[in-house]
């Protein structure tokens, strides 16, 4: 088969599977002057951050090369938003030199770039690909299996270069898992694309919701497009800003609850530095006040285990209820902490226990 | 023609030189019609550079992030293919079912139609 076949048989399998494809101008009589002999897939990231806004920011560099390498440097460049385009159907300056940890059936050569295809997948690189990359990744390596007879044909740039490559990446300097792509990409032949066979409207839907979900949690470039939930916000000022994510609410919070408790006078064996860990260092604070008492000897002379329980409910409550209050007592020591919880808390839940004596 | 590779600042010379090989090999056989690693071997001009991180390099402008070792082949040749030759067809021996795929994005079929009246006579498209 011709290069213009291989790529075109590759454009068939993503279309397959759902996969939408496009051709840059000139895609066909593209290539670094190799005639193309493939025999298998490299994986790769661009490095250059992309999103769904923006799904194909490489696209220049990939088909005209940077100022120390000519293009086109792939023959696929795989888009943030899932759709693929085809670059070049010859030859590319992509692979660079073989011999890497994990060839597979693939040869060591000092001509690789024309034995293999590159699909360059447009992002970052120090974070994962969108999950629309992943399935085109997948749907590469069920292409090469039909194509050239094993998914081992495909492979990471990691696992071939002798460079220090790590591309495909989803984390600074770490590759993704190449096994389980080939075996993800095995299973979802397997499954006949189910779970990824969808209209393209309900794919569409569900593109759409999770770049919802997405800015949702993290924010969104444009002001005020998610505003999160202002309405939870405590000692909103004019300066907070507008925008107020689920992850600035988190953020918020944890600073809230962390500035409600004096970090150097915690029981040693309670370490969590969490807000669970806090709650934990309070409920040691009480048993050690039911069990020792403030000084004077015990301070609750018997409870029956339905008074305990109830007791514990009312703590649960007044600490849930009278947070601000009790952070406002709280002093810079233990001392403080215990004749606080005492006032606001032991004594009106005490109190509010029928038959207990204090 | 350029080719640069980059490799970790730690890099064995076996490696660094499997890399010039690399580069020398790929850049003959990107200006010889047969795709030959040898024909043009002695004419690519091979630089090894140790770059610091953030270093610039003088020969191409590119900053580099990290620290390494940077290996650049220079070819004064430009590439030859068949496909990069007036008269060819991209689409020779093609199935027409695959080709049929190009043919019904209508942005991919324009373009090949612009690209066959500008090359007439030049790139010849199968009809």
């Amino acid at each position: 088969m011709s290069a213009v076949s291989d790529c075109l048989f590759f454009a068939a399998v993503f279309q397959e599977f759902g996969v939408p494809v496009e051709f840059e101008p000139g895609w066909e009589i593209r290539g670094n002057g190799q005639t193309a002999a493939y025999q298998g897939l490299i994986l790769h990231h661009t490095a250059i951050p992309a999103s769904y806004e923006n799904p194909g920011p490489g696209t220049r560099v990939l088909r005209d090369g940077r100022p120390d390498l000519d293009g086109p440097l792939c023959q696929m460049q795989g888009k943030f938003n899932g759709a693929v385009r085809f670059i070049a159907a010859h030859p590319a300056n992509h692979a660079g030199a073989s011999g890497g940890r994990s060839m597979g059936p693939l040869p060591t050569t000092n001509a690789f770039n024309r034995l293999v295809m590159g699909l360059e997948m447009d992002y970052a690189g120090n974070a994962p690909m969108s999950p629309e990359q992943y399935k085109i990744a997948k749907v590469a390596a069920i292409a090469t299996k039909r194509l050239w007879g094993t998914v081992e044909r495909a492979r990471l740039h990691f696992e071939t270069s002798i460079e220090g490559k790590w591309d495909a990446g989803w984390k600074p300097g770490t590759p993704i898992d190449a096994n389980a792509w080939r075996a993800n990409a095995l299973a979802l032949e397997a499954a006949g694309g189910d779970g990824d066979t969808m209209s393209a409207a309900g794919e569409a839907l569900i593109i759409e919701q999770n770049k919802q979900i997405l800015n949702q949690l993290t924010g969104s470039r444009e002001v005020n497009q998610f505003p999160g939930w202002p309405h939870q916000r405590f000692g909103a000022s004019v300066d907070t800003p507008k925008a107020f994510t689920l992850v600035d609410y988190i953020r918020g919070l944890d600073a809230k609850l962390m500035s409600n408790f004096d970090l150097s006078n915690r029981p040693g064996d309670l370490v969590p530095d969490d807000a669970v860990g806090h709650v934990l260092t309070l409920h040691a604070l009480l048993l050690r006040i039911l069990d020792e008492g403030l000084g004077g000897g015990p301070v609750i002379v018997e409870l029956t285990p339905e008074q305990a329980s109830a007791l514990d409910t009312h703590v649960a409550a007044i600490l849930t209820s009278r947070l601000d209050e009790l952070a406002a007592e709280l002093g810079t020591t233990e001392d403080k902490l215990v004749r606080a919880l005492q006032r606001l808390v032991l004594t009106p839940s005490l109190k509010a226990l029928p038959g207990a004596k204090v | 023609m350029m080719i640069t590779r980059t490799l970790p600042p730690d890099a064995e010379d076996a490696t660094i030189q499997a890399v010039v090989d690399h580069v020398r090999a790929e850049l003959s056989a990107m200006a010889d019609a047969d795709d030959d690693p040898e024909t043009n071997a002695g004419d690519v001009q091979i630089r090894v550079h140790a770059l610091d991180a953030g270093a610039r390099d003088g020969t191409t402008g590119q900053v580099y992030e990290d620290a390494c070792v940077l290996v650049i082949g220079e070819l004064d040749m430009e590439p030859d293919a068949p496909y990069l030759k007036p008269g060819y067809d991209p689409f020779a021996g093609v199935a027409e079912e695959l080709e049929a795929i190009v043919r019904r994005d209508p942005a991919a079929a324009a373009a090949l139609d612009s690209a066959a009246a500008k090359n007439r006579g030049k790139h010849v498209r199968r009809q």
